[in-house]
């Protein structure tokens, strides 16, 4: 008699088992409430879904996450959220790594010893918030609020404008955004063209045609999940479809899942534009009826002392012809030509411009985003399905009306400490990294305190070191810091946030065109004694008194979002209980419609809201006017103009370098990334290279050409290294990139004490932080960081 | 005998794997057949491409209004489902009357410190 073995007795016993369950679960997920699992049933386990928004990325997802018990165990996506719509992207999974972190900051400390030291003290939030009142009140009182400024990375909803509120009744301008690494350039030109101080909206679902120049749709762009969705549906979800084409000079994986990939030269974008716009006029394929009726300056044209200006028309033909933009970007003339013709003949089209840092951070992203921008003017695409659209946003409820008093007049009459608004950065609303410098000159004043809110610029500016020394040189450092960052690591106090899982807020809806806020609402009670930044500052507002006090007087942040959002006509327990609002509908206007002009022109101050898309910006030509003799008239007419300026890396100062340095880097933001918390997110760090299939490290892409000239393998053990710094890398072999550039995925190389998987290993340093490569610099008139491409060389480690 | 038993067993348990995963497919509530009845693609009422899982508002509409033979527009499914926009449409259809002449480029004086506040006044996030 032959035995059963113990294979075929798991095989039979596995089976009959996993049958028994999988029949069970199919049954009752037909009969039983979708909020209670039948495990929690019959366990008899409190389990709830609640619904909020993300915050590891600027996408603002809405998220559900499962409650069991008091603890978060599960994220998945909210399907009534009208971005994700029930998707979760791995960012968003790993949101309880965050809450759940080993390696939070528990509660207030300060630091006993020299900053930088490490000799933290743990105190009370009464001792710690009194500390920096008494700060902010000795300031104030010695008339010098204006030395008081704050660094801030992404603030979502209305956090954005109580951070400005707060700052101003206390009587400071140095409110400085991170924005100047990333978004700017798309917002200023849809600002100096269409006339609207906000980023662009691209209908993806009803798009035929749809080229991105740059940027990374599928894994770093401001709205990730709504871009999977959409393009998705353009491509599989429809009758017709539609055809993506994204230029870079990396294969990136929304490359990979394009219809084609156009190699392009780093920097080069607005050329590949502006000869796109040559074939197109020269073909006669813009929309002549649009271009004539709806746009300014598309002909040459005389001003109001009859002065003739060159219009976008001439400007094109004469400066882009087919060959020249061939030689700078690199891509063939029958491409280019083709291209262009695919763009204007499969309408609606739509140019993207990308909206993430490094991405246009050539030092010609005015322009450049012009160029693109122009594209969707000449075929037609503003405001149509398919096209370009106009994020409209709730109307909220007012401030309430306080008067500033005399030492917030004053303060706020000071220029700003980073130089944004001067006439050098007349389009610049803040320049982060123009920070260190600046406290290290005592430009345009010394500064006494400085707060850190949700960034760590230590770590995302380039020259990190000069960073560190401003910090050092500034008196009074608090920091907001979940995690002990590098820039939290010289501070004196840091006031601990809660993570995103444990407060209430809101989100703007963005990327829709429709108007909608996502809500945030604690999902857990706040596991260690931190607090939300907004509570924060409304207890310091009441501690300083005053103006500001009455300008912020609010108990807690929910109530500050509550009342803010009671002007939008909804249901607050509906609201809840969904996880967000929105309208659902986006109406697009026709052009000559009574809606028309707030889509085109709406926010122009220095030229005439006329309803028509400026290939001339007057905007520019107010902001930029000088008095001229007729030999400058055309060099400023060019600055009103889309054009190309070469990147300093392409041109005499490259060239210089060339031969020292061959390569250019670029970087790319990818999807395992994610800002302020990658250093501390396991997950992510196992799966950082989905592509490249390296973890916990970081690799350099190089082309297989070059790394035959050099020698090298895949594997190899690479420095980089720039004018500034080296660092080391593990090498691959990528045909997808551009043969003289290489690519450093950024997001890694934290220098922290943070261990958790890590090993027993304490300030290890993991993979290397492409920003050690780079020279800071700023471009001219937008103040946007200037960090693309640096030339840098490679060799065997 | 053994080995008879162990067959017998397996095929039991394969059998019931087949009931468990045909069970809820004979009880799926998206259908090819509400595609042919309405002449609308998937992506009209569910939330994924290929139908299935999720519906968006035209879909919950649809169902809401007892499935019939046409899937309400966007406006009408706002209706049904009790979302009330207060949009004037006609504000978005075009006029009859061109725009205005563009008035010829002048010299307008530029204020830095206003032009800082306007970029400031962004409403986003």
């Amino acid at each position: 008699m032959s035995k059963i073995s113990r294979r075929d007795f798991i095989k039979v016993g596995g089976t009959a088992a996993a049958a028994g369950a999988a029949f069970l679960a199919a049954r009752q997920a037909d009969t039983l409430p979708q909020a209670v699992s039948p495990a929690s049933a019959s366990a008899g386990m409190e389990e709830k879904l609640v619904k909020t928004t993300c915050a590891l990325c600027p996408s603002g997802c809405g998220l559900e996450v499962r409650v069991v018990n008091g603890k978060a165990v599960k994220v998945e996506g909210n399907a009534l959220h009208p971005l994700n719509q029930g998707a979760c992207c791995l960012r968003g999974q790993t949101a309880l790594e965050v809450l759940y972190s080993p390696e939070r900051i528990q509660r207030p400390r300060i630091q006993t010893g020299p900053r930088g030291g490490g000799d933290w003290k743990e105190i009370s939030w009464d001792e710690a918030l009194e500390i920096v009142a008494k700060k902010l009140r000795e300031l104030r009182q010695i008339g010098q609020p204006h030395t008081v400024a704050l660094m801030h990375g992404e603030l979502r909803g209305q956090m954005r404008s109580t951070v400005n509120r707060f700052m101003a009744y206390y009587g400071s301008p140095n409110v400085i955004s991170r924005d100047s690494l990333g978004e700017g350039p798309a917002r200023l030109a849809m600002l100096v063209t269409q006339g609207i101080n906000g980023l662009p909206v691209y209908d993806l679902n009803n798009a035929s045609y749809v080229f991105a120049f740059g940027g990374n749709l599928l894994e770093s762009s401001r709205s990730v999940m709504g871009n999977l969705g959409t393009l998705a549906f353009m491509r599989r979800g429809r009758p017709q479809r539609g055809k993506l084409v994204v230029a870079h000079p990396r294969l990136s994986l929304t490359g990979i899942k394009a219809d084609e990939w156009i190699p392009i030269r780093p920097g080069t974008y607005g050329a590949l534009a502006l000869g796109m716009a040559n074939v197109i006029i020269n073909s006669q394929l813009y929309d002549q009826e649009f271009v004539e009726k709806f746009c300014f300056g598309f002909e040459d044209f005389e001003d109001e002392d009859g002065r003739t200006h060159m219009g976008f028309k001439n400007m094109v033909l004469q400066h882009y012809t087919l060959e020249r933009v061939s030689r700078i970007t690199g891509v063939a003339t029958e491409d280019i030509a083709r291209l262009a013709g695919e763009f204007a003949t499969n309408r609606p089209a739509v140019a993207v411009l990308p909206e993430e840092p490094g991405e246009m951070s050539y030092g010609n992203s005015l322009y450049s985003a012009m160029a693109v921008h122009a594209l969707n003017a000449l075929v037609g695409s503003i405001d149509v399905k398919g096209g370009v659209l106009v994020q409209r946003f709730p109307t909220v409820a007012d401030w309430p009306a306080v008067d500033f008093d005399a030492a917030a007049q004053a303060g706020l009459s000071q220029p700003r400490l980073d130089g944004a608004g001067t006439r050098e950065l007349p389009l610049a609303t803040s320049v982060y990294q123009n920070v260190a410098s600046r406290i290290l000159q005592d430009k345009p004043y010394p500064i006494n305190a400085l707060f850190i809110l949700n960034a760590n610029p230590v770590y995302e500016i380039p020259d990190s070191g000069r960073f560190v020394q401003a910090l050092m040189k500034v008196p009074f450092v608090v920091s907001f810091a979940s995690t002990l960052d590098e820039t939290a690591a010289h501070a004196d106090l840091i006031l601990p946030a809660s993570t995103f899982l444990e407060v209430w807020g809101d989100d703007y809806l963005s990327g829709t065109g429709y108007a909608g806020v996502s809500l945030r609402q604690p999902v857990v009670e706040p596991l260690y004694d931190t607090r939300d930044p907004g509570d924060v500052l409304l207890q310091l507002a009441r501690l300083v008194g005053g103006p500001l006090s009455a300008a912020l007087p609010f108990d807690t942040y929910a109530e500050l979002v509550r009342y803010r959002l009671s002007a939008i006509d909804m249901d607050w327990n509906k609201f809840v209980e969904n996880g967000c609002w929105s309208e659902m509908v986006y109406f697009n206007a026709e052009p000559a419609s009574p809606a028309w002009g707030q889509v085109v022109g709406r926010d122009r101050l220095h030229a005439p809201k006329d309803g028509r898309f400026d290939l001339f910006s007057r905007e520019l030509f107010n902001i930029l006017h000088r008095p001229t003799g007729p030999a400058e008239q055309q060099l400023a007419d060019l600055a009103c103009l889309p054009h190309f300026e070469l990147p300093a890396a392409l041109g005499q100062t490259g060239d210089e370098l060339a031969g020292e340095y061959p390569f250019l880097l670029v970087t790319q933001a990818i999807i395992t990334s994610s800002p302020n918390w990658q250093g501390i997110i396991p997950t992510l760090q196992e799966c950082y290279g989905l592509q490249s299939r390296a973890s916990w490290t970081s690799w350099v892409e190089i082309n297989p050409q070059a790394g035959k000239r050099l020698g090298l393998q895949n594997g190899d053990l690479v420095w980089v290294e720039s004018e500034t710094g080296r660092v080391q890398a593990t090498v691959r072999l990528y045909p997808g990139i551009w043969p003289n550039a290489i690519y450093l995925p950024p997001g890694q190389g934290h220098r922290t004490l943070i261990s958790w998987g890590r090993g027993s290993a304490a300030n290890q340093v993991i993979g290397a932080n492409p920003q050690q490569l780079i020279t800071s610099a700023t471009e001219p008139l937008t103040g946007a960081a200037v960090t693309n491409p640096t030339r840098v060389r490679i060799y065997k480690a | 005998m053994k080995k008879t038993i162990c067959t017998l067993l397996t095929l039991i348990a394969g059998l019931a794997i087949l009931l468990a995963v045909l069970h809820p497919v004979t009880t799926a509530s998206a259908l090819p057949e509400y595609s042919a009845q309405t002449g609308e693609p998937c992506a009209t009422c569910h939330i994924s491409p290929s139908g299935g899982g999720s519906r968006g508002p035209r879909g919950q509409a649809w169902v809401a209004s007892s499935k019939p033979g046409t899937v309400p527009d966007l406006i009408q499914s706002l209706d049904i489902l009790g979302v009330h926009l207060d949009v004037d449409e006609s504000q978005f259809k075009a006029s009859p009357d061109p725009l205005p002449e563009a008035p010829p480029l002048s010299v307008e004086p530029v204020e830095l410190e206003a032009l800082q506040r306007w970029l400031q006044e962004y409403p986003g996030n």
